[in-house]
């Protein structure tokens, strides 16, 4: 199996593109800002404006945040794992966008570090409020992105004996 | 459809109110700033002056102070310092405001330079877009600038006003908000409204409609200026006047260094309860105002196509916390979504009139205008009519303000013939800044008024005595009359002492103090006047320099005879008014309550002492 070069961003989108597509128009606004930027607006916490305002305080949990943070803190830490090497090697697979991004031939992602993402993305989107159900959905999509290494393709229309096409 | 006057009974003269508390806080800074220029003052040129004109400044405090004002040779410093305290407070008060606008103008800037909110849509664009795709179709919708250009000529904001769309990505929640300045402003939406752009349309259009409100009305120009006005009066003007205050009362009252100050520059409990009252009346009027600014944006929102429903949604059903809500609504700048909601479906059909707190706001606002035209008038400095005639040309504000706000007891039905027909286009936009019949009736009023106080000038005459000291009428002044003389009892020392005090010069001037105030009586005017007063005057800094009687029993009408003198001479000689003869009884009153304590020290006298005789 073959690895393609996955940027951060690349693989947020395919993410939300999947899981939530309505939130797109969110990383489309971000578009010309770099990963440090977006990281930074994403954590940031909003000012309770007092002024002006409409004065809706329902707030609506985003999945976007949820993805970026955790994969940006995978890459930046290793989620918390203590095997040596998988910061560099993290780092190396979410190299930061840069305008030609190279290839790379690195090994996939071992079961350790998917399940540790895993878990990172169920803890992170309960805490913005999403519901458990859409939390392991969640988390089950970005292991899935990770694990193949592009964009899933969308599921084939069922034939007879069942049997999907695989690459 | 509601009405244009309805509308304007959702804001209830929010405008006007804006004006006049960013009028009293301009008028406050004023007497604040006076007041701290003569504390300076106090402190650093006037131990000087006393020092050259030979006045204790460390003697019983009342005669330091009836030093300092009434003193002969003290009365050049005195006008240098009144002149300082006027020009400086309103140099400073003028600094402000510049200063307030400068911030006003920059504070989107940096505003936006320290959120680095990701862009949306720039102003250009979104005119662009405006001006291009068809306004209002439905396929228009399907990309966001299209989408926003349709809403914006659905609001009816003109391009000159269209504003720049941020996104703040950090803000989860289903809103947005609107800051800048005149041609410059900006609509930052939530990303948790901008994601539902497309999953909920109506609640996204509400929003944006409602932000598009606050620009056309120009909320965000008043908001934002009251905001900057009032940082600034706080960082420049009120924050060193507390600081000065504070910690000259701190020394006096703690530390127990006494001092005396220029007529008006005394710290007390009363400049911070003056502070206090200030911070409050800004709060909640401010508060208020943005309050109902919010409801005419809801109102115009609806008006231009938004689904009222998403009001209608927001509304607690909470039946407890009710007291705390109360309590605590009147300090926020949003209404409660009951009352939002319940604006929109039941728009006015009565003017009740204004609120209660409105009325008080109003009333206190009032009382701090009030306040800063009889100091303005005390200090003398300023021409009294150039005073008066300011205060006359702020009536029109005053009075307007109150016709709108003022509590009705019988509700005044209204027009509620729809401003424009139903329909799609540039004919459901709102009323705009077409003023109600109310509005207009208000301002001719006041107009009116300021034309008639202008050529009548009814403050003429105030200001002409000091204000704030009871009179003499009280009995407690005027009484006890000469009550039948009492052998003093004075034990060895004393008598000694008092002997000296009167064989030292004392009974010399009694007599001659005696003999000006019999003078000062006259009534006439004239040269006769002048030359009067010049005598009172000199005599008087004599007594005010003199030791102060030795014994209890005379000190005290020592005391009152020196306060009456100079009460009488400040309204007989000092006052500004054009008609000297108008505060001559009331002199007279104060004089001859001075010469019922002359005569009580006369009294006391120790029989082996000499008495020269009497007369002027």
């Amino acid at each position: 199996m073959t690895v393609m070069d996955m940027a951060l961003r690349s693989v947020v989108k395919d993410v939300v593109a999947d899981q939530s597509p309505h939130e797109l128009v969110l990383l489309d606004v971000m578009e010309p800002l770099d990963d440090a930027q977006i990281t930074a607006a994403l954590a940031g916490r909003g000012r309770d404006e007092e002024g002006l305002g409409f004065g809706l305080t329902e707030v609506a949990p985003l999945v976007t945040p949820v993805v970026w943070l955790v994969l940006n803190e995978f890459v930046s830490r290793g989620v918390g794992t203590t095997v040596d090497g998988i910061v560099v090697r993290a780092r190396r697979l979410f190299r930061q966008r840069s305008a030609q991004p190279r290839s790379l031939t690195e090994p996939t992602l071992t079961a350790e570090e998917l399940n540790a993402v895993h878990q990172r993305i169920r803890e992170k989107a309960t805490e913005a409020g999403i519901g458990t159900e859409e939390s392991q959905r969640l988390a089950d999509a970005v292991v899935a992105r990770l694990a193949c290494g592009r964009r899933p393709e969308p599921d084939p229309p069922q034939q007879g004996d069942g049997q999907a096409t695989s690459d | 459809m509601t009405s244009v006057e309805s509308r304007d009974l959702a804001g209830r003269a929010s405008t006007r109110r804006f004006l006049l508390l960013v009028t009293v806080l301009l008028a406050s800074s004023t007497v604040l700033l006076g007041a701290s220029v003569l504390t300076l003052l106090s402190l650093t040129s006037l131990p000087h002056c006393a020092a050259e004109a030979g006045v204790d400044v460390h003697t019983p405090a009342w005669r330091a102070l009836l030093a300092v004002q009434f003193h002969a040779d003290l009365a050049g410093c005195r006008s240098d310092a009144a002149r300082t305290a006027v020009y400086a407070s309103l140099s400073y008060t003028c600094l402000t405001c510049a200063a307030a606008l400068t911030l006003y103008w920059q504070l989107p800037r940096w505003r936006l330079r320290r959120g680095r909110l990701p862009l949306l849509l720039a102003a250009d664009a979104v005119k662009t877009a405006a001006v291009t795709g068809p306004p209002g179709a439905p396929h228009g919708r399907e990309s966001l600038p299209g989408h926003l250009a349709g809403l914006l000529w659905q609001a009816g904001v003109p391009s000159t006003s269209a504003p720049t769309f941020l996104v703040d990505p950090r803000a989860m929640s289903v809103g947005a908000f609107t800051f800048g300045r005149a041609g410059r402003y900006t609509v930052c939406l939530h990303a948790g409204l901008l994601v539902r752009r497309q999953t909920d349309p109506s609640r996204f259009d509400a929003v944006v409609l409602h932000e598009l409100a606050h620009v056309r009305n120009r909320d965000v120009d008043l908001a934002y200026l009251t905001v900057a006005l009032w940082r600034v009066f706080l960082a420049l003007v009120l924050g060193p006047y507390l600081l000065l205050n504070g910690w000259l009362s701190f020394q006096e009252h703690v530390l127990g260094t006494a001092r005396v100050y220029w007529d008006g520059g005394a710290p007390g409990p009363a400049s911070f309860a003056l502070s206090a009252g200030l911070v409050v009346q800004t709060y909640l009027a401010r508060a208020d105002i943005l309050r109902h600014r919010e409801l005419v944006a809801d109102h115009d929102a609806v008006t231009c196509g938004a689904d009222p429903s998403v009001w209608g949604a927001q509304r607690s059903s909470r039946a407890s916390g009710a007291t705390r809500t109360r309590l605590t609504r009147i300090w926020r700048s949003h209404p409660t979504w009951d009352e939002r909601h319940h604006t929109l479906t039941h728009p006015p059909a009565a003017d009740k009139g204004g609120t209660k707190l409105q009325f008080l706001l109003f009333v206190t606002a009032y009382v701090t205008l009030l306040g800063t035209l009889v100091s303005w008038l005390d200090n003398g400095t300023i021409p009294q009519r150039l005073v008066r005639s300011l205060a006359y040309l702020a009536t029109p504000l005053i009075v307007a303000t109150l016709i709108a706000i003022r509590p009705r007891r019988r509700p005044q039905p209204l027009d509620l013939s729809p401003a424009a027909p139903a329909g799609d286009g540039p004919s459901r936009r709102p009323a705009g800044v077409h003023r109600a019949p109310r509005t207009r009736r208000a301002l001719a009023v006041g107009s009116l008024m300021t034309v008639l106080f202008l050529v009548t000038d009814p403050l003429a005459g105030i200001g002409d005595g000091p204000t704030g000291d009871s009179g003499p009428y009280s009995l407690g002044d005027l009484w006890p009359v000469r009550q039948p003389p009492e052998p003093p009892r004075y034990d060895a020392g004393t008598r000694v002492r008092v002997g000296a005090w009167y064989d030292g010069g004392g009974a010399d001037l009694l007599r001659r103090l005696d003999g000006a105030l019999s003078a000062a009586e006259d009534r006439s005017t004239g040269s006769g006047r002048t030359r009067r007063c010049a005598a009172l005057e000199r005599t008087m800094s004599e007594t005010l320099t003199f030791p102060v009687f030795p014994a209890h029993e005379g000190a005290e009408n020592w005391r009152l005879l020196l306060t009456w003198t100079t009460k009488g001479y400040a309204i007989q000689c000092r006052s500004g008014s054009h008609d000297p003869a108008a505060g001559a009884w009331e002199a007279f009153t104060w004089y001859r309550s001075a010469q019922v304590a002359l005569g009580r020290l006369d009294d006391l006298r120790p029989a082996t002492t000499s008495r020269p005789a009497s007369g002027p």
